[in-house]
Parts: C-alpha cells; sequence; structure tokens
C-alpha cells in the first residue's frame, strides 16, 4: 500500500478468514482503540502499527497487511495482547501473517530479519542447539550487513561470551530427523489449518499462583542454548544456588534449541516439535521441568497449552517419532525458589544494595499460557532479592521490552529500547539492575556506551542476573560468579558496597 | 447374643415403658428361623423380639411415611444407610421430628437365598459401603469405629459406562423386557412415597397400566429421575425385583451424577434440600 | 360438548403467503370438537374481530382457536373479543402460524401448510379442555417504599408524595443525594450541581408524606404487588436527632480523623460528622466502628488501651449523643417499591499499568471532581495531591474500566466522554493556564445540547482530544508520563501531565446483588438489575410491584435518571390509585389428595408464592399464593406427585396437545 493511495476495502474477506482462522482470534472484534500501537515497542519506528495492521485485515487489504515491516520487526513482547480490550491476543496476530507471508511466498518487508531466522534455525537443524557465532557471521553476509555487531565481537570473544565452536550436543542427529519428519507433514495438503481456536481468554485479572511446592527437591533441568554460550554465569550461578538450597538440577541429556522466536513465527509445526522434544525428555526423568531463560519458559509453556488440541498433538506426536502426553509441568527459575528458603540461607545480607528488578516480558505473559505472577507489575524477584536482603525498587519499567531478538539485526532500534529501562533505573537510584533472561543481559549490559546521555554522569549500571546477586547472599565466592564476563564492569559498585 | 441385639432391646424397652413412642419399627427373625424381617413392638415383653443380625436387610423407614401411621410417636431401627433415608424424609416433611431414630452400627448385610443356603456374600452395596455408623441418630447402639480405607462406591458402573450409549439401550431394553410392573421397587423405596404414584394416574395418564417395553422404560427412567438426588443407595429395590433387573445401577448412576455436578451426597444433612430443587448464584453448570 | 370456531388468519400475505389457509380451514373442520372453521384477512383488525363475535353468536361457540401470529402480539386483543362476545375470555386459544411457521417455512410452503395444521390441531386439543378462569382481587396497600436517596430516590419519592401517597425513603448513608452530591457542576449546562439537587433534597427532609429513613437498609421483603411486607434495619446513629440542634461543636471537636467517603478518599472527616454541609437530615451521625470510645469499649487486657475520648458527649449542648443506641429493626406494610440504588465508580487499582493505585497524581473523576468543588478537601483549588501545586498539564484517559473485555467491564458507561468534556472545560474556568489532553476512542455526546457541548471544550477551552487509548502511565522525574496512540495521524504520542484523570466506569452500588435477591429481582453479569422489557418496560422489574430508576439498571446521566424517577412515581402512582388489584388466574393449583407435602414446589419457586397448609386429615398440602404466582410452571415440572397443574396449561392440555399431533 503506498502513502495516500486509494484502496478498495472488502468486507468479510477470504483473507480476513483465513487470518482469523489461522490465528484463533476474533479480529473483527477490534474497535481500534489503540492501545497496542500505544504499547508496542516498535510502533515508533514502522509505517504501520499494530492496530493499523489488524485494521488492514479487517479490510481484506492483503497485500499491506503481509507485506508491512511490523510482522518482521514484532519483538513478541505481547505488550499488545496482555492490554487489548477486546481480549484480542494481537501478537498471534503478528505471527499469523508473518507465518502466512512465508507460506504464500510473499516478499518479506525485513529480508534480513527473515534471513535471521532461517540461519538460526539451520543451525540447530544441524547441532540441535544454536551456534552463536556462525549464525551472526552468516547473518551480516547474507544479510547485506557486514559491520552490525561487529564492534561487539573483540569483546565479545575476550569475555568467552560466543563459544568458539558449537556446543557438543548428543541429541543433535535426533533432531536432524525431528526436522526431517516437520517437512514430510507440512508437505501434505492442508485440509484444514493446524491448531484450530485458540482457548478463550479468562475474565476479570486475577494475579496467578506463585509459591512453588516445598515438597519438590529435584527438578529437570533445560538450560538452554544461551546458557552454555554467552549466558554461562547465568547457569553457573543458577546451579551455585540451588546446590546451595538443597534442590537438585538434573540436566536433560541431548536436550535441542526450544526455536526461541525463529521457529514458531516460521513454522507452526516446527514451533512446537522442538520444544516438546525436550519435554518429552523431561517426561522420561519423571521430574518438573524448570528453565532458567524465559524464551525458553515461555516456547514450552506455550507448547504445552497449543498441544491440548489433539490434532496438533497428533501432529507433533508423529514428528518426534513417540507419543506426546503433554504431563510434565513447567515451573519459570523464578518460581522454582522459595523466598524463605532464601532467606533462611541468607549468610551475607545484600545491605545497602538497590536492585531494579527487571523480568522482561516471557516469563508473565500472557497470562493465561505462562500463568506466573502479573503481566505489569510482577513480584517474585522482588521478593528474592528482599528475602536476600536487598532493597528492591518500585518502578514501572518491569516488563517494558529490552528489544529481545532485535539486537542482532537492528542493534539500535533495541538499544534505544533498552536505553529507557536503564535511564529509569538510573533516575530512581538503582545500584544494578537485576535480570532474569540472558538476552535482556545481553541488551541491557552491551551498549551502554551509546546510552551515556540517558545514564547521566553517575555513569554506567551494572547488569546482573539474579542469580548471581542471590549466590552472593548466600556467600558464594564472588570470584565463581563470573562476573569479569559483562562488558558493563560491575565490580567497581560490589566491591564498593562490600560485596566483592 | 450379640451386645447389639442387647442393646436394642434395652433401648426398646425403655422407650415403650416410659412411653415416649407408641411403638417401634425393628426386625424379628423371620419364620424360616434365620432371616430377619420387620417387625413392630407394641409392648415391652414385644421388645424382647427384637434381632439384628447380618440379615435386616429392609430399609424400616418405608413404614414411618405411610398415611396411617401420621400422629402416632415411633421408634425406628435404623442402619446407617436407612438413617440416610431419614434425613432425606425429614427435609422433606413426611414426618415429625418427635421420631425416635436407633441407630445400629451395622457390619454388613449378607445376600441369603429364601432357602436359607449359605450364601455369605456381603450384598454388593455393603462391599462398597464407607458408612458404617449412622449418621444423626438419636440413639447409637453399637461401637463407632474408623471407616476403612476409601472404597469407590461407583465401580458396580464402570463395565456400562465404558458401553456406547446403543449398547447401554440394548442392555436396558433387555432388562425392562422382564419387568412385569409389579412395583414392588417402588413400594420398597422409602423415597417413593406418593399417595398416588404417576405410573398408576389416569388423569393425566403418563405412562399407563399395560405392560409394554415402552411403558416400561417410561417407568423407570422417571421414577429414576424422581429420586434423582433423594436416592441413599440402600438397593433394596434392586433386592425386591422378582425378576432381578439390576435397579441399583440405574439409581447408583444418578447418585454418581449427582455427586460429580453438585458434590450432594442425599442423606447428609436433614436441612438440605437436593440439588434439583436449589439454586445457588454460584453454581455454573457445564451445559456443553 | 365442545363448540369449536377456528380462525385462521391471512395476516395479508405474511401467513397467506406461504401457508395454505384454505386448506387449514378445511382440515379444521374435520377436528373432532370443531364446528365451524373460517379465513379472515386481518383478524386482529376491526373487521375480522367482528367476524370472530359474529361467528361465536351465530354457530353458538363456546371455544374459540384463533389461527395467526405470536400470542405475544395479540392474545389480549382476541382475549378482548371473545369477552365481547360473551365468551369467558380463557376460553380462547392461538396457534402461531406466523412466527412459527409462514416466516420460518418460506422456502417449503407445503411443509409448511402441514405444519400449520398441525399447530391448529394441537390448538384445538387445548382448547377443548380449557376452563372458565376468573381473575382474582386482592387489596392495596397505600403506601410506597423508596430504596436509595440519590436523585432518582428523591424524584419518585417526591412524585409520589405530591400525589397524596405515603412514602418511606430508605437510604443507607447518612445522608441522601447520593453521587450527585459530589458533583462540582452538572453538563451540558454547567448548573452548579449542590445549588440544583439541595433544594429537592430539603423537600424531602420536610414534605408531611415522606418518612425519611437514612443509615437504613432494606433486611427482607415478602408479599406480592400491593401487598409487601418489608423489614428495614434502622443502624444506630448513637446521636439522638430529635433533640440535637446540629450547632456542629462535637464534629468540630471529634480527635478522630478518617478518609472522607463524601471526598472519595481524598479528604478527612470526623467520626462524628455529617457528610457534607448541605446534608439532610442536617444532624450528625457516630461512624462507630472507628470511634475511639468504641475501640475503648472492646479493648481487652490492660495494656494499650485507647482513650475514652467521649468529647462529643461531653460538649454537646443539647445532650444528643447516644452511645448506648442499638440498631432498630422495624417491619412496614408497603404497596409497592421503586428500587434507586444508585452507583459506584469502578476501581482503578484493577489497572496496574496506570499505576494500580499506587501513584497519588493518577485521581478518579469523582476525585477531580472534588478538587474541583468549592466544598471539597482543597477548597476548590485544583492541585496535585502529592505536592499540592496547580497542575498546568492534566491529562485524562477514558473508558477505564469500560469497553474492557480484561476488567469485566465490555459495556460503555456513557456519561464519561460528557463528564470528561466538563471537566477540562471547569480546569480552564479554575486555572486559564492548564492545558487538558483527553485520550479518547469514540465520542459519546447523544443528548441535547451534548455535541455542542463537547465541541466547546474542544474549540473555546483548547482542550486536545487525542483518539487513541493509554497504553501506560509512570511516573519520571515528577511528572506523569502518558502514552498512548493518535490514531487518527497515526503515531504512538506521549504526553508528560503534572495530573492524570481516568474516566472510571459506571457499576451498581456494592450491595446491589445481595439487594435485588432480597427482592427478588433478576441482575445481569454486572450486578445492574435487568428491566421488564429494556425498549418498552424500562422501570419495571421483573417482579409487579418493584420498580426501577436511574443507574441502577445501567449506566445514565442525570436528565435521564430524573426522568426515570418521575417514571417509576408514575407506575406507583397508578398502582397505588387502584382500591383493588386484579390477579391472573393462569396461574398454579395444588391438588391436595395428590399432594405428598414434600413441598419441593416451594423451594423451587422464584416467587416464594408457595407456602403450605394442613389440611382437616392432618395432612400437610402445598398452598398456591395466587397473587404472587406468575404461572412460571417450575413447580408443575417438580412436582414428583403429579398434585400441581397450571390453569391454562394443565398436564392434560399438553398431553392433549402431544397426542394430537403424534396420533
Amino acid at each position: 500500500m503506498k502513502p495516500r493511495e486509494t484502496v478498495a476495502p472488502s468486507a468479510m474477506s477470504p483473507f480476513l478468514a483465513r487470518v482469523a482462522e489461522h490465528s484463533g482470534q476474533a479480529v473483527m472484534s477490534c474497535y481500534q482503540c489503540g492501545n497496542c500501537t500505544a504499547g508496542c515497542p516498535m510502533a515508533h519506528t514502522v509505517g504501520l502499527g499494530p492496530r493499523q495492521v489488524i485494521r488492514a485485515v479487517q479490510l481484506g487489504l492483503r497485500e499491506a497487511a503481509l507485506g508491512n515491516e511490523l510482522i518482521w520487526l514484532c519483538l513478541g513482547c505481547q505488550t499488545c495482547t496482555v492490554r487489548c480490550p477486546r481480549e484480542i491476543d494481537v501478537a498471534a496476530v503478528m505471527e499469523t501473517l508473518r507465518l502466512l507471508a512465508i507460506g504464500e511466498g510473499v516478499k518479506p518487508a525485513i529480508r534480513d530479519v527473515a534471513i535471521l531466522h532461517r540461519l538460526l534455525l539451520e543451525s540447530v537443524k544441524r547441532t540441535g542447539r544454536v551456534y552463536e557465532l556462525a549464525v551472526g557471521g552468516l547473518y551480516n553476509l547474507l544479510g547485506g550487513r557486514p559491520l552490525t555487531n561487529a564492534d561487539l565481537l573483540p569483546r565479545l570473544l575476550a569475555r568467552g561470551k560466543l563459544g568458539l565452536f558449537p556446543a557438543r550436543n548428543k541429541g543433535a542427529r535426533k533432531v536432524s530427523a525431528v526436522y526431517g519428519r516437520v517437512a514430510q507433514i507440512e508437505a501434505r495438503p492442508v485440509t484444514e489449518p493446524i491448531g484450530g481456536k485458540a482457548a478463550s481468554r479468562p475474565g476479570p485479572r486475577a494475579p496467578a499462583p506463585i509459591t512453588r511446592d516445598a515438597a519438590v527437591r529435584s527438578y529437570a533441568y533445560y538450560p538452554g542454548c544461551s546458557l552454555g554460550a554467552s549466558a554461562r554465569e547465568y547457569d553457573v550461578s543458577t546451579r551455585l544456588v540451588f546446590a546451595r538450597l538443597g534442590v537438585e538440577l538434573r540436566e536433560l541429556e541431548g536436550w535441542n534449541c526450544c526455536g526461541a522466536s525463529s521457529a514458531h513465527t516460521t513454522s507452526k509445526l516446527l514451533g512446537h516439535a522442538l520444544p516438546a522434544r525436550n519435554l518429552q525428555l523431561a517426561e522420561e526423568m519423571g521430574l518438573p521441568l524448570t528453565t532458567p531463560c524465559p524464551a525458553c519458559f515461555s516456547r514450552l509453556q506455550s507448547t504445552r497449552h497449543a498441544l491440548r488440541n489433539s490434532q496438533l498433538s497428533g501432529q507433533v506426536s508423529e514428528a518426534l517419532g513417540r507419543e506426546f502426553r503433554n504431563q510434565v509441568p513447567v515451573v519459570p527459575i523464578l518460581g522454582a525458589i522459595r523466598a524463605e528458603e532464601v532467606a533462611a540461607a541468607v549468610r551475607r545480607p545484600l545491605a545497602g544494595l538497590k536492585v531494579a528488578c527487571y523480568y522482561g516480558c516471557l516469563f508473565v505473559r500472557p497470562r493465561e499460557v505462562a500463568q506466573f505472577d502479573d503481566e505489569e507489575n510482577p513480584q517474585t524477584m522482588d521478593w528474592l532479592l528482599a528475602a536476600a536482603g536487598a532493597e528492591t525498587i518500585d518502578w514501572a519499567f518491569k516488563t517494558e521490552c529490552c528489544g529481545a531478538s532485535l539486537r542482532v539485526p537492528r542493534p539500535a532500534l533495541a538499544a534505544q529500547l533498552t536505553g529507557r529501562v536503564l535511564a529509569a533505573a538510573r533516575r530512581l537510584g538503582a545500584d544494578c539492575v537485576a535480570v532474569a533472561c540472558p538476552m535482556c543481559q545481553a541488551n541491557l549490559d552491551q551498549r551502554q556506551e551509546g546510552m551515556a546521555e540517558a545514564l547521566s554522569e553517575r555513569g554506567a549500571m551494572p547488569v546482573l542476573y539474579f542469580t548471581q546477586l542471590l549466590a552472593l547472599a548466600l556467600g558464594l565466592p564472588p570470584a565463581e560468579l563470573m562476573f569479569e564476563k559483562n562488558l558493563t564492569d560491575p565490580l567497581p559498585m560490589l566491591r564498593a558496597k562490600g560485596f566483592a | 447374643m450379640s451386645d447389639l441385639v442387647t442393646g436394642i432391646r434395652a433401648q426398646v424397652r425403655d422407650l415403650l415403658a416410659r412411653r415416649r413412642v407408641e411403638y417401634v419399627v425393628g426386625y424379628e427373625t423371620g419364620s424360616d428361623g434365620v432371616n430377619a424381617r420387620p417387625f413392630f413392638a407394641y409392648t415391652t415383653e414385644e421388645a424382647d423380639r427384637l434381632v439384628f443380625d447380618n440379615t435386616c436387610t429392609h430399609n424400616l423407614t418405608k413404614y414411618l411415611v405411610e398415611p396411617e401411621r401420621r400422629g402416632s410417636t415411633i421408634g425406628v431401627v435404623v442402619k446407617p444407610c436407612d438413617a440416610r433415608s431419614l434425613t432425606v424424609l425429614l427435609a422433606e416433611h413426611k414426618f415429625p421430628r418427635d421420631v425416635v431414630a436407633i441407630g445400629v452400627v451395622c457390619p454388613g448385610i449378607v445376600q441369603r437365598t429364601r432357602e436359607g443356603g449359605d450364601g455369605e456374600a456381603p450384598q454388593a452395596r455393603c462391599q462398597v459401603c464407607d458408612q458404617h455408623t449412622p449418621p444423626a441418630c438419636d440413639i447409637l447402639v453399637g461401637e463407632a469405629t474408623a471407616e476403612g480405607p476409601v472404597l469407590d462406591q461407583f465401580a458396580r458402573l464402570a463395565p456400562l459406562e465404558a458401553q456406547s450409549a446403543a449398547e447401554r439401550s440394548a442392555f436396558w431394553s433387555q432388562q425392562f423386557e422382564r419387568c412385569l410392573r409389579c412395583y414392588a421397587c417402588r413400594q420398597t423405596c422409602p423415597q417413593c412415597y406418593c399417595d398416588e404414584c404417576f405410573a398408576e394416574a389416569l388423569d393425566p395418564e403418563w405412562v399407563g397400566v399395560r405392560i409394554g417395553r415402552a411403558e416400561n422404560w417410561l417407568f423407570h427412567a422417571i421414577r429414576c429421575f424422581h429420586l434423582a438426588g433423594r436416592c441413599i443407595g440402600c438397593d433394596e429395590c434392586e433386592r425386591v425385583c422378582p425378576v432381578k433387573i439390576p435397579l441399583g445401577l440405574l439409581n447408583r448412576k444418578l447418585r454418581k451424577e449427582v455427586l460429580d455436578r453438585f458434590e450432594y451426597r442425599a442423606g447428609t444433612r436433614s436441612d438440605e434440600r437436593p440439588p434439583l430443587e436449589t439454586f445457588r448464584k454460584e453454581e455454573k453448570l457445564d451445559l456443553a | 360438548m365442545a363448540r369449536v370456531g377456528v380462525f385462521i388468519c391471512h395476516c395479508g400475505s405474511n401467513i397467506a403467503g406461504v401457508v395454505d389457509c384454505a386448506a387449514v380451514a378445511s382440515a379444521a373442520r374435520r377436528m373432532p370438537g370443531v364446528v365451524h372453521a373460517e379465513e379472515n384477512n386481518y383478524a386482529c383488525s376491526e373487521v375480522g374481530q367482528a367476524a370472530i363475535r359474529t361467528a361465536i353468536k351465530e354457530h353458538r361457540l363456546n371455544r374459540v382457536v384463533v389461527a395467526s401470529c405470536s400470542p405475544r402480539m395479540h392474545e389480549p386483543t382476541f382475549r378482548r373479543t371473545v369477552a365481547m362476545a360473551g365468551l369467558n375470555r380463557y376460553l380462547m386459544e392461538m396457534a402461531n402460524i406466523r412466527e412459527h411457521v409462514s416466516w420460518v417455512h418460506g422456502d417449503d410452503k407445503p411443509a409448511a401448510t402441514g405444519k400449520a395444521i398441525d399447530s391448529v390441531r394441537m390448538a384445538v386439543a387445548k382448547v377443548i379442555r380449557d376452563e372458565r378462569l376468573t381473575p382474582g382481587k386482592v387489596g392495596i396497600t397505600k403506601r410506597a417504599l423508596v430504596i436509595g436517596g440519590g436523585i432518582a430516590g428523591i424524584q419518585a419519592a417526591l412524585d409520589i408524595a405530591n400525589a397524596g401517597h405515603e412514602v418511606i425513603l430508605v437510604e443507607r448513608e447518612p445522608t441522601i443525594g447520593g453521587r450527585m452530591a459530589q458533583l462540582d457542576k452538572t453538563f451540558p449546562t454547567l448548573d452548579c450541581s449542590a445549588c440544583i439537587l439541595t433544594p429537592r433534597m430539603v423537600e424531602v427532609g420536610q414534605h408531611p408524606k415522606i418518612r425519611l429513613a437514612t443509615t437504613a437498609q432494606v433486611e427482607k421483603v415478602s408479599g406480592f404487588v400491593g401487598n409487601f411486607e418489608v423489614t428495614i434495619r434502622h443502624r444506630a446513629k448513637r446521636v439522638d436527632h430529635s433533640v440535637c440542634t446540629g450547632c456542629g461543636t462535637c464534629w468540630q471537636k471529634c480527635p478522630e480523623k478518617v478518609p472522607s467517603e463524601f471526598d472519595s478518599g481524598l479528604g478527612k472527616r470526623t467520626c462524628i460528622y455529617i457528610p457534607f454541609p448541605q446534608a439532610v437530615p442536617n444532624k450528625p451521625v457516630i461512624d462507630w466502628a472507628n470511634c475511639r470510645y468504641q475501640r475503648y469499649l472492646a479493648a481487652s487486657g490492660a495494656e494499650k488501651k485507647p482513650p475514652q475520648c467521649r468529647i462529643c458527649e461531653k460538649l454537646c449542648p443539647a445532650g444528643a449523643i447516644r452511645f448506648q443506641d442499638e440498631d432498630s429493626v422495624v417491619t412496614e406494610q408497603v404497596g409497592a417499591i421503586v428500587v434507586s440504588t444508585g452507583f459506584q465508580a469502578f476501581d482503578h487499582s484493577a489497572y496496574p499499568e496506570y499505576g494500580g493505585g499506587r501513584y497519588k497524581d493518577v485521581i478518579s473523576c469523582l476525585q477531580l471532581e472534588r478538587l474541583l468543588c468549592a466544598s471539597g478537601p482543597t477548597g476548590g483549588e485544583v492541585v496535585r495531591p502529592s505536592d499540592g501545586k496547580h497542575p498546568k498539564t492534566v491529562v485524562f484517559v477514558s473508558c477505564v474500566g469500560s469497553r474492557d473485555d480484561r476488567v469485566g467491564r465490555p459495556y460503555c458507561s456513557k456519561v464519561c466522554c460528557m463528564y470528561m468534556a466538563k471537566q477540562t472545560i471547569l480546569l480552564k474556568e479554575h486555572d486559564p493556564e492548564v492545558q487538558a489532553y483527553v485520550f479518547y476512542i469514540d465520542i459519546r455526546a447523544g443528548g441535547k445540547d451534548f455535541e455542542e457541548f463537547v465541541r466547546r471544550s474542544q474549540e473555546e477551552y483548547g482542550a486536545l482530544w487525542l483518539r487513541g487509548r493509554v497504553a501506560k502511565v509512570y511516573e519520571e522525574d515528577g511528572k506523569l508520563i502518558v502514552r498512548g496512540e493518535d490514531s487518527l495521524v497515526g503515531r504512538p504520542v506521549e504526553v508528560a501531565a503534572d495530573l492524570v484523570v481516568l474516566a472510571t466506569g459506571i457499576e451498581p452500588s456494592a450491595g446491589a446483588d445481595a439487594l435485588a435477591r432480597t427482592l427478588g429481582v433478576s441482575y445481569n453479569d454486572y450486578g445492574f438489575i435487568v428491566e421488564a422489557h429494556p425498549k418498552l418496560r424500562p422501570l419495571e422489574s421483573n417482579t409487579d410491584g418493584i420498580f426501577l430508576a436511574g443507574t441502577v439498571s445501567g449506566p445514565r446521566d442525570i436528565p435521564e435518571t430524573v426522568a426515570q424517577g418521575s417514571g417509576a412515581a408514575a407506575k406507583v402512582i397508578g398502582l397505588l390509585n387502584q382500591d383493588e388489584l386484579v390477579t391472573d388466574p393462569m396461574v398454579s393449583r395444588v391438588d391436595p389428595l395428590r399432594c405428598s407435602g414434600c413441598l419441593s414446589c416451594r423451594e423451587v419457586c422464584p416467587f416464594d408464592a408457595i407456602g403450605s397448609e394442613l389440611l382437616r386429615d392432618g395432612r400437610t398440602a402445598a398452598k398456591v399464593n395466587e397473587s404472587s404466582c406468575k404461572g412460571c410452571g417450575l413447580c408443575v415440572v417438580t412436582c414428583r406427585s403429579g398434585a400441581m397443574n397450571l390453569r391454562g396449561f394443565t398436564d392434560q392440555q399438553l398431553l392433549a396437545e402431544v397426542v394430537a399431533i403424534t396420533r
């Protein structure tokens, strides 16, 4: 749709019906209030915001709906979904449009993002996990953006944040096989769209249950790709904390990448098959599953939620080569640690440390899938760090998107978003930001020089995993907690406060 | 002589002696010398004929709802299941509260053939009974003991529930084909107390007197629904059926439905009405 | 011997265009009991009715079947017709061959005709078994009860009282006036709300025919139209109003201060208090739950006993304080009830993205109203609650708790667009330097002068109306950042505000649903009481004799509310002006011979119309109160003994209908 071009709207078009059916959303009930656009982190950079894209669907304007930039730049932060007064899962509609665009061969408006997703999936197909160095490098080449993130490369390599070689994975061949079967299933003629209608949204908001069952002392552990490479300190500190609290973490053997945002936005079936394989591995261990990475958690929970549909579940079982029973409960790491246990085990309280707890979006959204904490003002991390003796601030940016996966293709945009978050934390006098997500950590930590203005003269804001802070409080030696991995050095602040 | 019998006789003698009741409905040993039968004790001497053993199968509360017994103060010996009938009937104003319920801790009742043969097997209802101590009785005879492990009250239904609707329909058709419309099931059930039963009404003629498969179906189906939420599971209807139709299955199935949908067991409280007669604002039925 | 006449209406081409009426008539003639059948072009017309009456006389008919439209259309019409011809009006049945046949089976005329014949056959079978029914009569108590003393209740009470009937006006709060008393000015005239309300309040307080009961609540209602028995709890005021002069010494000296409900939590009031200066009655009450003396009495144990206080008692020159007072419960007889319990504002703490109630400078519209009001907590100075400074940038957020499925409020609250416009004007009047922004989704300005009023806000008072919902409000550097979209230009928008006002929606007053259950009237998912018919009977509930006025049944503005108050009063006056009420005879009846006395019918009756009686043979049987019974039939289907029957729809008739089409 060119600017100011006269359009011919159609009512109840086949395109609208297709989008409604595939996404399971009542697109016609949108009354164009604009809440989604108002909350969208990308709205200021794209031609058509989410409200306008929905309008294009409503009017049957297929080219505008499938050819716009937003469906490729959508971060999947679910802010739109959480706020829509007609309870439309707007993020799901964006995802559906992207899938339809791919399926119908529409040229992606943002070509390099499409390439990035393909590369990531290809990496997973070969090795079962994301080989970040290769994906990033090939993206730069093929996406025509050779210098993207090149400035960060030396520092990331020096800190061991990028594995030089792909991680060894026993399950690699099995994952390849899954891809093969998915391709076979998708090649069949579609008689009806996979997935069907989404479950209806719940009515008036109620916060979800939070504390974990004290009786659970063992979890199956799904670290996710980042924790083996760019977020190793998260993995290490998590294991140390759990060990100190006497809760066992048993890593899934041969686990594969959950597919992150690439899989489910390019192939619905693959997007569920990849997480489902990990759930099956957990089921064999007979333990509930916990994961520190919110993206992985979101994929696992979404898959559990979506696979209540028996047709989809059947296809996933076929793709996996084994029946998928969907019985393993998945607990985000914030829910697997009990504040009382932390308080009881604290040896060196974090007194005098003012922390801004940054949750990111995927642990708590959308409500009916995550079923954890509060979508707008979550509290679990705050409780844990308060139990460790820290002072947590009450701030409005707990779930504002950090820029997530866009940090590779659009680092400048991501930096804008993270700049606001850090500036808010700085203004409220926080000493550091605590995170629970590898992508949030990377985004907030790695480009702070460009945000000098936002951060004011007081300088950089250290960004630490909450497990690193908990580990400090539990008396674990700072040297084991890999503080040197951060690009924005937290040690001066920690030393000044007497914690390191 | 068992403690239960001593206890009952003593209590009844006392009730009659101080004229607390005019008579007591209990059990005595029948003419075959083995199986118990109902007995009306009017005097303290007659009290000594009372017995209680594992052949006391009858639900004696049936006698309380008869019209000619109104106006009399009565005592009744009740097993736990019978006591549940009492609560249902009290809630439905069928007799005044001055009825004296003599509850007996029940060891379970056996199936006995009329020939007095050896079948000591407990009745199906007793095999899954989870209430051996009668609730809410005026007098308790016997030692209340802790209940055993919770048994599945509805295990008997499993084979039928596993069948398709067509299969079940065929099963019951076969059963009802035998029905003679003798109404023994209705006559023995305490909760069936209507002065004019719908099955025998002529104006309007709901069912008709003719013995035919359609009429038999209709009679049993309507009776079943009239008992929904009120049947306490004594299974006497099944025992008395001369052609051995497994009516206990039907009524137990409705007991299960009521329990599942409304979390309600008939006969637990006398101030409660069955779910089909009560509305609660929080109630939301899944009508899908 | 039944002599049935069947009249088949063509309804122009509505019926005749699909149904072969001649064939129906011909089939009817052969039905048992039918002695006459004729066709009619428009049976309900003068001509048509005359034809029916003529036929009744000519053919000595004693039963009539009219095959035409739905009884909901013309049952009363045809009942009158047969009554005029000398037949009992209940010896007429209708077969619906329009809505049930010609309007839905237009694609298959032969089948439609067959169905029409079956309908007529059923109606004939039924009408043969119709009995002559005579409506009953019952007396009326000439007194009205009005529940809720806001403007709706005040208007209703005054109109009823001025028509000469006694009124009891029950109000939960210590004063009447309701929400309108909290407003500064009203749209679109910008009248001072208190100025137009308080004269009415005084009139109510002084009216010889109105008995005002404040701090009172209705606890129980039984009976039926014209004959209600109402139990009212008069909560103890602990001040003797017959002695108190309203001098104000007590509330000036009371040391215990709590947040003021009247000021929407922005200011404080004392424990012995009048809610606002023009309160009616203008005498204080004691908020016993917060009173220091009450806490002293309730405290047990030696340590930390609160002071005894009792300052009001010591200082009262009239000796009017009565700490020992208890609630009193009184029963009244009334003939009609008006429910006007009003609304409360949606609690915006359900929106964490707007601060969830944590930000002091994010306030509700009612709170802004109190700030604007000269008799408010700040004397009419609009200041930020956080620091007392005058805001220069004020942002309004619309649809907070309205049009929002997430918080369970999908409906529009109707008045918010208008009061936002009003508040932008008033803000500018208070401070010409204020710039107002209004984030709206749609502007709903459908009343008289409403659209012009909104234009004034935009054109004369410079308020900037931005079309888009607000996604988030957060604090930054002492300002409130409001993030929304202007969808008309298609861009996200951010405004740094000093004060944010949330247009909180309307929901029924707390306890309205419990009151509805007490009264036995229906209410919807949100607690609004349901009208008997939303279009044609907006002031009646589904219980005869209980009328509705104001926001109790849905969001509405002051002109509508006042109109409804007067309308409800007219209904009440119409009822109370009669000497006796005619009751519908199509009610349930118990056959005492069959009744087993289980009283299941009484349990299920939604109208409390069934009781019990002792028969001469000592049995208890159910008994139907024919005035309360609405003929819903629930008791009939519940009765296992077949003792309950519904006149006009007896079991015998229904079975006859089934037999008629199955044999």
